[in-house]
């Protein structure tokens, strides 16, 4: 469970919210706080005043992947292949491990072809590959992802998707603004000008939605 | 008005793109998966990309712009103000239009990544050039801001308007369909009939090309979806 | 030359045997000639600047009375040196040698310190190009009224980058240290460019000392 109470930040105010175990799915305007709440949830920023917790641990003790709005910003190393190893180099991972952890994550995302090239000369869609591959391969229980699918392609989105569903993550936190990907979370938390608007299950919150272009098109032309 | 590539080949390290193409007046799409090259065709045809081989002729373009996939590789000014008078644009104009008139003494960087897109967007379009190109404009853009695009990029009833982008919904009525496929930007025609030859076209635009269904009266359209227009009123 | 601990040797060598006087300069320009494929791939604007900086030096020294023409080319044989460490240099490098010489401790940090920085050099000098494609594309002139706000936009985009690296550091568990295996090609030649490096020093410091005597 996750528990945010009294939260504030930036633009952000959080009274009470609790997130269950699965996929939630932030959705909102642009400059709602969406970032902000995702950065909070990673540990990535500090809230200014109020506490947050997942499992009863505050987010920067725990085991978090992370996968920010601007990936090609938060590459550490140049080649592709150090920057996926990263983490696990970080916690001690005997280094004769290593190599073929890469190789199996590379080839999941398909991104095998761009482990000698350098971070800088990928593309935005290939870097967002990386810097997924990168977060999953410690197999972390959180996984945050800001906007990640906005440098996908439909094909490459569903293959993370897919990919993603059978990944052993507790909590998966996502935003997005591609609503039928928002249609298939667990849960939907909708927010607007830094507070929640709406949350719960997607029936429930696109129901509230259904007159406004938050509606999933592919809810509103079913086959 | 034409952009013309003859034989361009542009080579990266282990993968190229081809393009052998003639792009009139009107609004033409580019789609294309992760890695094909359209960022780096955009590049191309805004001079900043060297082909290694071939070259581009145009006719009777005398302004070209472009809005980046990133807007922040686009900020050269310290303050939203500034980053439209760096345009040469007004800010009086600009930021009422863009919602960010209380914003105008912030570093653009330190925008959300839509306003910054809005921002850019914005300045690029007034800028009304002979050869408009747009690399990957709906993306982080929430739907009203999606629709609000689709509209002013079809209101330019001028000029050659170029849409780089893997949006998958919320896509404006265009002329002209081009797809890069295993490393070639191929030609798909104009619409409706270039719909139908989509080899990677979203699954939900698919299903309802070739079902042909609208679920009411200009139903898709009223959702977001404009390009599917001339799909149903055929009917 | 292939492998990096070599490489650095040999650099380390040759600089010693430059700065040591102008026989040493000579050979080492010798070396460079024979051993490195001289102004392949290098960055022909950086060195240009870098050589005006020691001309200028130079000219100041030889005004006041010093050896501004000894200076003059001991250090612009040097500059070659650094020009052709630079570029035969590949990144994940310096975590190799920073393991090898100091173990995954200290070393594997020295490492990363090194490839990060170098990263974050060259993303600068991306968003620095970045920043002139915009204000071209922009229709604004390369001038002194452009240069400031442009400047603050790179400060400004650096700094975030290293607030960002930070909490991505901190994200992916770095604590102290990491597990790292260093791999060093072998070239052909790499031996026997090192022993004349390393060669030249000797001679170089021989040189020194009978003029010296």
């Amino acid at each position: 469970m996750i528990r945010i109470s009294g939260v504030r930040c930036r633009c952000l105010y959080l009274p009470d919210l609790t997130l269950p175990e699965g996929h939630t799915v932030v959705i909102g305007p642009n400059g709602s706080g969406k970032t902000t709440f995702l950065s909070l949830c990673a540990g990535f920023l500090l809230p200014e005043q109020g506490t947050i917790e997942i499992d009863n641990e505050p987010p920067r003790n725990r085991d978090v992947g992370f996968v920010g709005e601007f990936p090609e910003r938060l590459a550490l190393f140049s080649r592709v292949r150090d920057e996926i190893a990263s983490s696990l180099r970080f916690s001690r991972v005997p280094a004769d491990s290593i190599p073929a952890q890469i190789d199996a994550i590379a080839q999941v995302f398909g991104i095998s072809p761009l482990l000698d090239r350098t971070t800088r000369t990928l593309s935005g869609g290939e870097i967002a590959l990386v810097a997924l591959a990168t977060a999953l391969i410690s197999h972390p229980p959180i996984l945050i992802l800001d906007e990640f699918d906005s440098h996908l392609d439909w094909k490459s989105a569903q293959l993370v998707t897919t990919t993603l569903r059978s990944a052993p993550v507790r909590y998966r936190i996502q935003s997005t603004q591609n609503m039928d990907l928002a249609a298939k979370g667990d849960y939907v938390l909708y927010l607007d000008e830094g507070v929640v608007r709406l949350q719960g299950k997607p029936e429930e919150v696109f129901t509230a939605l259904r007159d406004s272009c938050y509606f999933p098109p592919s809810w509103r032309f079913p086959p | 008005m034409i952009l013309a590539l003859h034989d361009i080949v542009v080579q990266r390290d282990g993968w190229s793109v081809r393009a052998d193409a003639r792009f009139a007046e009107g609004i033409h799409l580019v789609t294309g998966r992760v890695g094909s090259g359209k960022s780096t065709l955009a590049h191309l045809l805004a001079g900043s990309v060297v082909p290694e081989t071939g070259r581009t002729v145009s006719e009777g373009i005398t302004s070209v712009q472009i809005g980046l996939q990133f807007p922040e590789h686009q900020v050269t000014a310290a303050t939203v103000a500034g980053e439209i008078r760096s345009w040469g644009l007004d800010p009086q104009v600009i930021m009422p239009e863009t919602a960010l008139t209380d914003k105008s003494g912030v570093n653009p960087l330190l925008l959300s990544g839509g306003e910054l897109r809005r921002l850019e967007l914005a300045c690029v379009l007034r800028k009304d050039p002979d050869l408009l190109l747009l690399d990957e404009p709906f993306s982080s853009l929430d739907c009203k801001e999606k629709n609000a695009l689709c509209h002013r990029i079809e209101n330019r009833n001028r000029g050659i308007t170029i849409i780089f982008s893997h949006e998958t919904w919320h896509l404006p009525r265009i002329d002209n369909l081009w797809e890069i496929v295993n490393g070639t930007l191929e030609n798909r025609g104009t619409i409706p009939d270039a719909l139908t030859r989509w080899t990677g076209a979203p699954p939900l635009l698919r299903r309802l090309i070739i079902s042909r269904m609208d679920a009411g009266d200009g139903e898709v359209t009223r959702s977001g979806c404009r390009m599917l227009d001339s799909v149903f009123s055929q009917q | 030359m292939q492998d990096a601990r070599l490489r650095l040797l040999a650099t380390i060598t040759l600089s010693g045997a430059a700065v040591s006087g102008i026989p040493g300069a000579g050979l080492t320009f010798l070396w460079w000639l024979a051993c490195t494929p001289r102004w392949d791939k290098v960055p022909r604007r950086g060195i240009l600047v870098a050589f005006l900086f020691i001309v200028i030096t130079a000219v100041v020294l030889q005004i006041s009375g010093g050896p501004g023409i000894s200076y003059l080319v001991r250090f612009s044989v040097i500059l070659l040196i650094a020009a052709w460490a630079y570029t035969a240099f590949r990144p994940g490098e310096l975590m190799d040698v920073g393991v090898w010489l100091f173990g995954d401790g200290i070393g594997f940090d020295l490492g990363l310190v090194g490839e990060m920085s170098l990263q974050s050099l060259q993303v600068s000098a991306d968003d620095l190009s970045r920043i002139m494609t915009a204000q071209r594309m922009k229709g604004i002139g390369w001038n002194w009224r452009t240069f400031a706000p442009a400047l603050a936009t790179l400060v400004h985009l650096s700094l975030r980058r290293a607030d960002d690296q930070a909490g991505i550091l901190a994200i992916r568990g770095y604590r102290k240290g990491g597990t790292h295996i260093p791999v060093f090609p072998k070239g052909k030649w790499d031996r026997v460019t090192t022993v004349c490096a390393l060669a030249i020093l000797c001679i170089s410091l021989l040189s020194v000392q009978v003029v010296v005597l």
